[in-house]
């Protein structure tokens, strides 16, 4: 999977690029929300691990753009700071986790292969779908 | 040229009208090939013209003839056509039976029975493109024959099978989309079980 990382702290950076790559990613880590956001313009990301205080663009900010660039993102949010932050619309189209400072690493790599199994679930599913449209498109419009 | 399509046996009636579907085929293909061989000898078609009549002749001498292919040689197309739609129909309706499978799958949150119906999906689907592969050649004689056919109640039938084709399609993306759904569903129920408290 590729994971994209954003977090000011760099030590949680580094702690969570650790797991993550343990876990078999491939990782883009960033303490900047705009390089994160100019990594996102250019490189495919498969899930967005990011902090939601941050200095120049809040969390949410680069979720509503990174989806905006990224459709099929995945995000899990790693935040000590929620009540600020409208992250019910963000939450509600079932593509978002979120888990709270201080963590358990094993609490993180839990949601890590759920993220990755719902992932691949959606993933295969819209596979099959696009299979069957095309085939079934020959047959019925070639007619 | 393309080898000759392989299916596995089974005492399954699809697997079994597939069977039938891939047989007529592969006829086709050896015909195909021993034409070419026999064009490029300098002795186009002489040992096939006037063979064994039937359906499979007439398949045979309707491709051979190209753009000079009879009434007669059209139904044995159109009879041909419909066998590879009807093959077609029951790999869509195994399809459909998986989707549905596979909306449950994703409603109970079992990851081991959603991979398994994937695999058996993709084979299926595989099937399903080799058939349709193969079958748009015949597909494409009989588009160019279209007036010619319009009062054939074959080929009538096969217009309605077109039509049950849409509809099976139609029925599985649904299912589909409510797969997709109860995965969002699923998130969902899972993250409100767990409080979203600060610690």
């Amino acid at each position: 999977m590729r994971t994209l990382i954003l977090d000011d702290e760099e030590a949680i950076v580094q702690m969570l690029a650790k797991v993550c790559e343990k876990e078999g990613h491939a990782i883009a880590p960033f303490t900047r929300s705009i390089d994160a956001l100019i990594h996102l313009g250019s490189e495919p990301v498969d899930l967005l691990i990011t902090d939601l205080h941050m200095p120049e663009h809040d969390g949410i900010k680069v979720i509503r753009e990174a989806r905006r660039l990224q459709p099929q993102l995945f995000t899990l949010i790693i935040t000590g700071h929620m009540s600020r932050y409208p992250i019910e619309d963000v939450l509600a189209d079932g593509t978002a986790d979120i888990m709270f400072k201080p963590f358990h690493l094993n609490e993180l790599r839990t949601r890590l292969t759920l993220c990755e199994r719902r992932r691949t679930m959606i993933m295969r599913l819209h596979s099959a779908r696009h299979a069957l449209y095309a085939t079934s498109h020959e047959i019925i419009q070639d007619w | 040229m393309e080898d000759p399509i392989e299916l596995r046996q089974s005492g399954n009636e699809t697997e079994r009208q597939l069977q039938a579907f891939v047989k007529s085929y592969n006829d086709l293909i050896a015909f195909l090939r021993d034409r070419n061989l026999a064009t490029a000898s300098g002795h186009a078609g002489i040992a096939l013209v006037g063979t064994a009549g039937g359906p499979k002749a007439g398949l045979r001498d309707a491709l051979q003839a190209d753009h000079g292919v009879t009434a007669t040689e059209l139904v044995a197309l159109v009879e041909q056509y419909r066998a590879g739609l009807e093959a077609e129909l029951m790999l869509l309706h195994r399809l459909q039976a998986l989707s549905i499978e596979q909306r449950r799958a994703t409603q109970t949150g079992s990851t081991a029975d959603f991979q398994g119906i994937i695999v058996r999906r993709d084979r299926i689907m595989t099937t399903l493109a080799t058939v349709e592969h193969e079958l748009k050649t015949v597909r494409g004689h009989l588009a160019a024959g279209r007036e010619r056919l319009a009062d054939l109640p074959t080929f009538q039938d096969v217009v309605t099978r077109h039509a049950d084709v849409s509809d099976l399609v139609a029925d599985i993306l649904a299912v589909d989309r409510d797969s997709l759904d109860a995965l969002n569903d699923a998130e969902e129920a899972r993250r409100l079980a767990v409080p979203l408290l600060e610690p």
